[in-house]
């Protein structure tokens, strides 16, 4: 399986594509027609998407992909909730955030209108599926958003969200978001999980995950 | 809404005990005053006062007395 990153003119916010064979899994679509040429000349086929939180810089290219490749959606109940509600996306929001905001690369900036969304399949806690052979383990790890989930795959990579960053400390800050839940429901979780887990966020660089955890405040 | 009622919002906002801000504060002697705060004021102006809080509105913000003007 190889995996594929592409960079959304939101915020530089990452969507993922899981390749295995003539087959895909996308995770957070952030933003319109950012897949379609990845899909297009390598003929791929959209199984699913998996959602890591409702942010509207993860999301953006959802209604899209969902109209032109019919693949189910999953996320959290409660990302899913806020999908469809403009001010809980934080669309309502974002183009008066780019003005005030200086924390984020200024060429990733691109001015939407509030929008609504919505997935397909729901779960609450944790959710396991077999696609392809593949263990893909999601879990709730809200902290950053009431909605957000992280996604174990095989037990070797960890797709994050923005849950837990590279370089950044996880913002809690956003609508909805709690400190408390982070350090009291996440970061245990995270603590569990096997040190060598290649993580893929939803900004910045992919890392090991011990490496993350020893260095830096999350 | 009454100058006393904007106040408690704010104070909330801002985290800060009854009386540690007045009208004249200075939004920038606040450390919080930060990205994450001004979002929290757009938030906070669309759903206690149905006003859409622009970026150029905030830049012109220099008090808090300028805030609870643009409240009314």
């Amino acid at each position: 399986m190889n995996v594929r990153t592409l960079t959304s003119e939101l915020l530089g916010s990452h969507c993922y594509l899981l390749i295995d064979g003539d087959h895909c899994t996308v995770i957070d679509p952030g933003d319109k027609g950012l897949i379609d040429p990845v899909i297009t000349e390598e003929q791929l086929t959209v199984d699913q998407v998996i959602l890591t939180h409702e942010h509207c810089d993860h999301v953006y290219g959802l209604s899209d992909v969902k109209e032109k490749y019919h693949c189910p959606v999953i996320a959290s109940e409660k990302c899913n909730d806020n999908l469809k509600d403009s001010r809980k996306n934080f669309s309502q929001y974002y183009n008066a955030f780019l003005g005030v905001q200086n924390r984020y690369d200024t060429d990733a900036q691109k001015e939407i209108e509030p929008f609504t969304t919505s997935a397909d399949e729901v779960f609450e806690g944790e959710k396991t599926i077999e696609w392809r052979g593949h263990h893909i383990y999601m879990r709730e790890t809200p902290g950053h958003s009431p909605g957000s989930i992280c996604i174990v795959v095989d037990d070797e990579l960890l797709f994050s969200g923005d849950t837990l960053m590279g370089e950044d400390v996880t913002e809690t800050n956003f609508i909805g978001g709690s400190a408390e839940d982070l350090r009291e429901k996440t970061m245990p979780w995270l603590e569990s999980l096997p040190g060598c887990l290649k993580v893929y966020a939803g900004h910045g660089d992919s890392f090991v995950l011990r490496n993350r955890l020893n260095d830096k405040e999350i | 809404m009454s100058n006393e009622e904007k106040m408690a919002l704010l104070e909330d906002m801002f985290e800060v005990d009854k009386g540690e801000i007045s009208p004249e504060t200075e939004l920038e002697s606040i450390d919080s005053w930060d990205s994450m705060m001004k979002l929290t004021l757009i938030v906070l102006m669309d759903e206690e006062c149905g006003k859409t809080l622009k970026s150029d509105d905030i830049k012109g913000f220099k008090t808090i007395q300028d805030i609870m003007d643009y409240m009314d």
